[in-house]
């Protein structure tokens, strides 16, 4: 229970989860964690201040230094996750340096994304228009997502034009890692979207279980008929390849390749395809939903979380679709969507997905043994296999929620001075997990690996772009058509 | 029933299991089964085993296995 990333995800989100709750008792451990601010480049060269570029997260730390909180926030995370690092026999030196490096580049990235001219809306946000404030002649109007997609691009320059630096952070660039811890956290959002709007939540939850059900009984079977019958893969890699692509990335791949005790080099090969493909899913998918389609948000993020593969990828791209529908929206009508919806739309479909990967694997298991390698009618399958496939982290995700629904309706009084550290850790300690993502993976995906693939990845782009991508918009549709996130006060 | 644990390896394109006693290797994973059968035929004459293969999840790439931590166990039945 410490040697896997998985677990620690689980360890690390409770742990900071737990430091939030604390504000029950009317303890503010999580509030020195620093922010970005929205800034401007010659009102800043006009008169520099730390100040302009970040803040603490609380007014109990209203006194400290930006930078010290940013220290303060280095000094946490980095302590963490080294240790973390230190149980999973990672090798510790390289991956202090490595976070450290990945750490301080994300921060720069961010700040830098929340320069006025990159992610100013013109239009009032929590009772400010930085657009207006800041005298604007023009800016891309990105929101938050500006942020995201230059870390993202950092990551990829590294990854791809600086192989040898790459090298020497990759112990450090774990992606899956910070992106469950986040989802972790997320937690704390799904139970104070809860508290708002129940039957919502309830609503995407069951829709989310839905979809998961088209994953593993639609997609796979017809990318495995297409795979057999017109790419003339062998069964295995068939099957692999059509996990890969239809149920959740790198996880299905490994999963379904252990069960049907494929030869290493298979999954292997269909995980670097999958990482190098959601890549190009991440990038391309976000900016066209929100084009085609601004007044489904809620369709485009269950549609994303069906069809972007990898935890990582598909909690990327959820936040990228989040922020840039919400600043369409704002600059289009003047009203602002609650942030955190169209994301959780995403995630709860890969949520639900990745719950079933240990029983689907553990049902081909039986297939093959019985009907593909029938010499092994001895041969049995552990049911503790169920157990070492099923996501930890999402366990701890649920746990989340659901503490946060026992706070609701046994301890009601508490729930507003739980919400104080909640929003700080969903707030701050979620969006730096996330920031950590983006680059991690830029920095360990490489286009160059796709060379040599062939055949593979042209069935991965026909039956992502022809059939998967339309039928998860179709069953999203018909599951979500008409819900829109809750308006911001 | 006597139990036989084995790591199982993936290298060279061949699958190895070994233990302190046995070391084996073969293309199939079905190979191993008949050289293991082999084996307890050699050194135990009759009885019922079951074998217990444990991948050692360290033949993937490192940076793979922050996606899953488990590849597969395996376990067969041998009587002889």
């Amino acid at each position: 229970m410490s040697r896997t990333e998985d677990w620690w995800s689980a360890w690390l989100g409770l742990f900071f989860f737990g430091l939030g709750l604390l504000t029950i008792w009317g303890l503010d451990v999580v509030g020195w964690i620093a922010k970005p601010k929205t800034w401007e480049l010659t009102n800043l060269l006009q008169d520099f201040s730390w100040s302009k570029l970040l803040k603490v997260s609380s007014k109990t730390y209203q006194h400290w230094h930006p930078l010290l909180s940013l220290f303060v926030t280095y000094v946490v995370f980095v302590l963490t996750t080294t240790l973390g690092a230190y149980y999973q026999k990672l090798n510790v030196k390289k991956f202090f340096t490595g976070f450290t490096i990945i750490f301080f580049l994300t921060w720069l990235s961010w700040i830098i994304g929340h320069e006025a001219h990159l992610s100013a809306i013109d239009a009032v946000v929590k009772k400010h228009n930085y657009y207006q404030e800041f005298n604007l002649s023009w800016g891309l109007q990105l929101g938050g997502g500006a942020s995201y997609m230059l870390a993202l691009l950092i990551g990829l320059i590294i990854g791809n034009f600086f192989k040898g630096f790459a090298n020497k952070i990759k112990e450090a660039a774990k992606p899956e890692w910070f992106i469950k811890t986040g989802i972790v956290l997320l937690g704390i959002k799904l139970g104070i979207m809860t508290m708002k709007a129940a039957g919502f939540t309830y609503e995407l939850t069951l829709a989310g279980a839905a979809a998961a059900f088209v994953a593993y009984l639609l997609f796979w079977p017809i990318v495995y008929y297409i795979g057999r019958k017109y790419f003339k893969l062998n069964r295995s890699s068939a099957a692999v390849l059509s996990s890969g692509i239809s149920i959740c990335g790198v996880s299905a791949s490994i999963a379904t390749a252990g069960a049907i005790k494929a030869k290493p080099v298979i999954p292997i090969a269909v995980s670097t395809l999958i990482l190098v493909f959601a890549m190009f899913e991440l990038i391309i998918l976000p900016p066209v939903m929100t084009n085609l389609a601004p007044n489904q948000p809620i369709v485009n993020g269950a549609a994303m979380g069906m069809t972007v593969k990898t935890d990582g990828a598909d909690a990327a791209a959820g936040a990228i679709l989040d922020q840039l529908m919400i600043s369409k929206h704002l600059k289009q009508t003047g009203e602002q969507w609650e942030e955190g919806w169209i994301l959780s739309a995403a995630l709860l479909t890969k949520i639900w997905i990745d719950i079933f990967i240990g029983i689907w694997s553990f049902i081909l298991a039986l297939v093959w043994i019985r009907n593909v390698d029938n010499k092994h009618e001895k041969e049995k399958i552990p049911k503790s296999e169920i157990w070492f496939r099923l996501p930890k982290f999402v366990m701890a995700y649920m746990l989340v929620w659901l503490i946060y629904l026992g706070l609701m309706y046994f301890f009601p009084d508490v729930v507003p001075h739980a919400k104080i550290g909640g929003h700080i850790v969903q707030g701050g300690f979620r969006k730096l997990m996330f920031m950590l993502t983006f680059l991690s993976i830029g920095v360990i995906t490489d286009f160059s690996k796709l060379k040599g693939m062939g055949r593979l990845a042209v069935l991965y782009a026909i039956a992502l772009f022809a059939i998967i991508a339309p039928i998860a918009y179709v069953v999203a549709y018909l599951f979500h058509h008409g819900m829109l996130p809750p308006v911001a006060k | 029933m006597r139990e036989i644990a084995l790591q199982l390896n993936y290298q060279d394109n061949r699958w190895h299991a070994h233990n302190e006693q046995i070391s084996i290797n073969a293309d199939e994973l079905s190979g191993l089964d008949a050289q293991i059968k082999d084996y307890l035929i050699k050194n135990y004459k009759k009885g019922n085993f079951k074998i217990r293969f444990y991948f050692d999840f360290n033949n993937f790439p490192l940076w793979m296995r922050q996606y899953m931590p488990h590849y597969f166990n395996r376990e067969t039945v041998v009587s002889i």
